[in-house]
């Protein structure tokens, strides 16, 4: 019976493994279910991380796993057990050598979250993202020049930005908490009613994004979607040039 | 630390009738199955309401099968937005604050603390009976709550303002989240008169010799549970009291300047939502701890027993659960790293939580090495405890990859953090619970649970929990949101084959537990009878009848030595008793 409990208790392991190598790798059944492509220079430093992560965790789950196997197989109920309290030098040793890794771990991630997040960028906004129940407004500058005046273009749920190019947006909601999340940019920033937040982000492909409300907003949360549009800058000027037509000046 | 007051006395005095000696009993072992009995009950419903979530996300919008047309008969049997939003706030309210925290601490708690220490009953007897008692207008105010107008509270567990203050903000943002605050409120209260008992008990009632570091680990665990709960539970209590304020008497604790919800103006407000995260997370980042650790004592003993060894380096176990505990008040940020909170402050966190997976991993190492040369007897409640250490080991493992703020921006808020939670609460804390009661079900009835049904029970749940929580990591990484009544659209909807493979195995892994109420009931009317020791267990609750007798001892033990002292060659049997009867 022994051999039964100890091949089920490794198989969940190995299964972790091999379903997460299969992922990866887009094979048969599990195609897409990895992360979403990468559309922004962050979220190829992210999904490096993710990368680096997932190889560490599997060699701690596989050696893991593999130890309580032996441990499991090894036991025998016609010799008594072995009469130890503990050792100080593998205590030592699993104390540092895990220490030591997350260390490094923390050290490694650091620098991510560091260039994007703590270091704002100096560039004005692109637009502004007003959330509220339950659908996502996007302002660019009228005629002035200047977000948050009176001759604001709007555009409701469709934002459009240029590729290559470090896009600031400036967040705030209406009503309750939201979270302006685009999955292919890796980027998520809830946006709390009665503050402003900013996000920046530098697309590197064209193409239609989906944005999401993250953050649990009230019945009609899972609604709240909206299409973020990475395009080329000619195309840009021309849909700003489109929105200049069609909204005169009734923002807020 | 000896015991003071006249043991014999208390022993006579058993109460008479049977209102008092079984439903306002303050006798501790009654308190404890109480709690044992109701935490049971209620996880039934969670369970059902996590069906519920199930179905939607699998099959969207489409009509359930059988209970569908007289649960939502006005929407044609339909779960609809509104109350799909109830179901996942329900699910998680009822199972962390009605079934998670008072099985652990009130039901294993209550039971095992005075017989492992060698008592006759806790400090506080009477304020024991309080604890429970308060739990009962708790559970009352939920189920009403499920009644009021908007039919439940639909803010999520984490109900966080100003979605969860103001009234036009979403339908279970009236009378229900006031009642759900309230019921709160009271589990708080029941919680910290537990706490209180339990940290007086253990450090005043030990019996002679039960020096601190010859305790079993689950008073250990126990006992830093009790005393984080004393810490953090006025934290969150003050953040209910706050929200109910904004809620009723116009208070703006939470409320924002000028906001607009459906068209109600809030212009006089000058709160601040991340406040209440702040205030919450600063009690329910160490609840999860609360919600783990004496599910770790408890294996630890457990496992000790069944490889008939000592627990390898028991001190370097106790700093470790010491460690966990301190580190957990300095970690609740990891909640809100794309909260708006500083990203200064982000870093700080990312660094703090990725240091508390130190002490967790060495407890796994310490079990490991305890398994390793050990003569090991798969009972059911050793493969529970096992699979405990598996299963402990991946929701940690995807701890450490949350804990890293910048890839955590892309899960936070998705399946993976699902997917976390559930190898952490179920795949660990549950399991370990189902290897708890099959362990000490003999001691608590006198009788012991069917081995071999308890095996299929074991096999099957582990199989089918694994089969559904694992996928959700993948959902997760794929970007697939919680919280969210139909988030396929365009960019999910290859995820929806998943989604029913995920849910047929939530649907077997419900049934299966089943198998686990039969053998519960079965057992308890016509089970093998127990003898006094029937796990030839080192603690001081296997030196007593099974079950104890009002008072738990007949003559209070010495102890002599530790916990754990399995298959020492200096001792005639494989077991040395931590106490003899003088």
């Amino acid at each position: 019976m022994k051999w039964f409990w100890a091949v089920l208790f490794l198989s969940m392991p190995v299964a972790a493994v091999v379903i997460y190598v299969g992922s990866a790798f887009n094979v048969g059944p599990l195609e897409s279910t990895w992360m979403p492509p990468a559309m922004s220079e962050h979220a190829h430093q992210i999904d490096h991380l993710f990368n680096v992560f997932n190889l560490i965790l599997a060699v701690v789950l596989g050696v893991t796993g593999v130890i309580l196997f032996i441990a499991l197989l090894r036991t025998d109920l016609n010799k008594p057990a072995k009469f130890v309290r503990g050792h100080v030098g593998l205590e030592l040793g699993w104390t540092l050598v895990p220490a030591g890794v997350l260390v490094f771990l923390a050290m490694y991630q650091a620098n991510t979250w560091r260039t994007n997040k703590m270091e704002r960028p100096v560039e004005t906004p692109v637009a502004r993202v007003i959330a509220r129940q339950f659908e996502w407004d996007f302002y660019y500058p009228g005629p002035d020049g200047l977000l948050a005046t009176a001759d604001d273009l709007y555009s409701i749920n469709r934002l459009v930005v240029p590729v290559n190019r470090q896009v600031v947006l400036e967040l705030s909601s209406d009503d309750v908490i939201h979270s302006f999340s685009v999955p292919k940019l890796r980027l998520k920033q809830d946006i709390v009613p009665g503050t402003v937040h900013r996000v920046w982000f530098r697309p590197t492909q064209i193409g239609d994004l989906e944005i999401v409300c993250a953050e649990l907003c009230g019945w009609g949360h899972y609604n709240m979607r909206a299409t973020l549009s990475i395009v080329s800058p000619d195309e840009y000027e021309r849909w700003i040039g489109e929105l200049r037509a069609t909204t005169s000046g009734e923002g807020q | 630390m000896n015991v003071s007051y006249d043991n014999s006395i208390e022993h006579e005095n058993r109460p008479k009738g049977l209102l008092r000696r079984y439903v306002f009993s303050r006798d501790h072992k009654v308190i404890g199955i109480q709690f044992l009995f109701s935490t049971l009950l209620w996880m039934v419903l969670g369970g059902l309401l996590a069906l519920g979530i199930r179905w939607q996300l699998a099959w969207p919008w489409s009509d359930m099968p059988i209970v569908g047309s007289w649960l939502f008969a006005e929407q044609g049997g339909q779960i609809t937005p509104e109350f799909y939003t109830v179901l996942f706030t329900m699910h998680g309210t009822i199972m962390i604050f009605f079934v998670v925290i008072p099985i652990l601490s009130g039901a294993f708690g209550n039971y095992l603390i005075p017989l492992m220490i060698g008592a006759r009953d806790m400090a506080f007897p009477t304020l024991n009976m309080l604890s429970y008692w308060l739990m009962w207008p708790a559970f009352a105010l939920m189920v009403l709550a499920f009644l009021a107008p908007g039919h439940g509270p639909a803010a999520g567990w984490t109900a966080y303002p100003p979605l969860s203050v103001i009234y036009e903000a979403a339908p279970g943002s009236h009378g229900a989240q006031t009642l759900w605050l309230l019921s709160l409120l009271l589990v708080g209260i029941s919680s910290m008169l537990g706490a209180i008992n339990y940290i007086t008990t253990i450090f005043q009632m030990r019996a002679p010799g039960l020096t601190l570091f010859r305790m079993p680990m689950t008073i250990w665990t126990l006992l830093v549970t009790a005393i984080l709960q004393a810490f953090t539970l006025p934290v969150l209590t003050v953040a209910l009291v706050m929200q109910l304020a904004d809620r009723l008497v116009g208070t703006s604790f939470f409320i924002p300047v000028s906001i607009a919800v459906n068209s109600n103006d809030y212009s006089g407000a000058w709160g601040q939502p991340l406040l209440w995260q702040h205030l919450f997370w600063f009690y329910s980042h160490p609840a999860v701890y609360i919600m783990i650790l004496p599910a770790m004592g408890m294996v630890s003993d457990i496992i000790c027993c069944f490889a008939r060894k000592p627990l390898f380096g028991y001190r370097p176990m106790v700093y470790s659960v010491m460690a966990i505990a301190v580190l957990s008040f300095v970690v609740w940020g990891h909640h809100m790293f794309v909260s708006g909170m500083s990203p200064y402050l982000g870093m700080a966190f990312m660094i703090s939580t990725t240091l508390i997976a130190l002490p967790s991993g060495v407890k796994v190492f310490n079990w490991l090495a305890t398994l390793w040369g050990g003569q090991i007897h798969f009972t059911t409640s050793m493969l529970f405890c096992i699979s405990f250490i598996v299963m402990f080991v991946i929701g940690g493992l995807s701890g450490v990859m949350l804990a890293s703020s910048s890839v955590d921006e892309h899960l936070h808020d998705t399946h993976y953090i699902v997917a976390h939670f559930h190898y952490v609460l179920f795949a660990g804390t549950i399991m370990a619970v189902f290897g708890c009661i099959y362990f000490w079900f003999p001691k608590m009835f006198g009788r012991h649970m069917h081995e071999l049904l308890g095996k299929v029970h074991f096999v099957l749940t582990f199989v089918s929990l694994n089969c559904t929580f694992f996928p959700m990591h993948l959902l997760g990484h794929s970007g697939f949101l919680r919280r969210t009544a139909d988030p396929y659209g365009e960019a999910f909807a290859h995820l929806q084959p998943l989604n029913q493979f995920i849910t047929y195995s939530a649907l077997v892994m419900g049934a299966v537990q089943v198998l686990f109420l039969i053998n519960f009931v079965f057992s308890l009317c016509w089970g093998r009878r127990a003898t006094e020791n029937p796990w030839r267990a080192c603690t001081l609750e296997w030196m007593t009848s099974s079950p104890p007798p009002h008072g738990n001892f007949v003559a209070i033990p010495n102890v002599i030595c530790g916990p754990h002292e399995y298959s020492d060659p200096e001792c005639e049997h494989d077991f040395r008793p931590q106490g003899v009867v003088a």
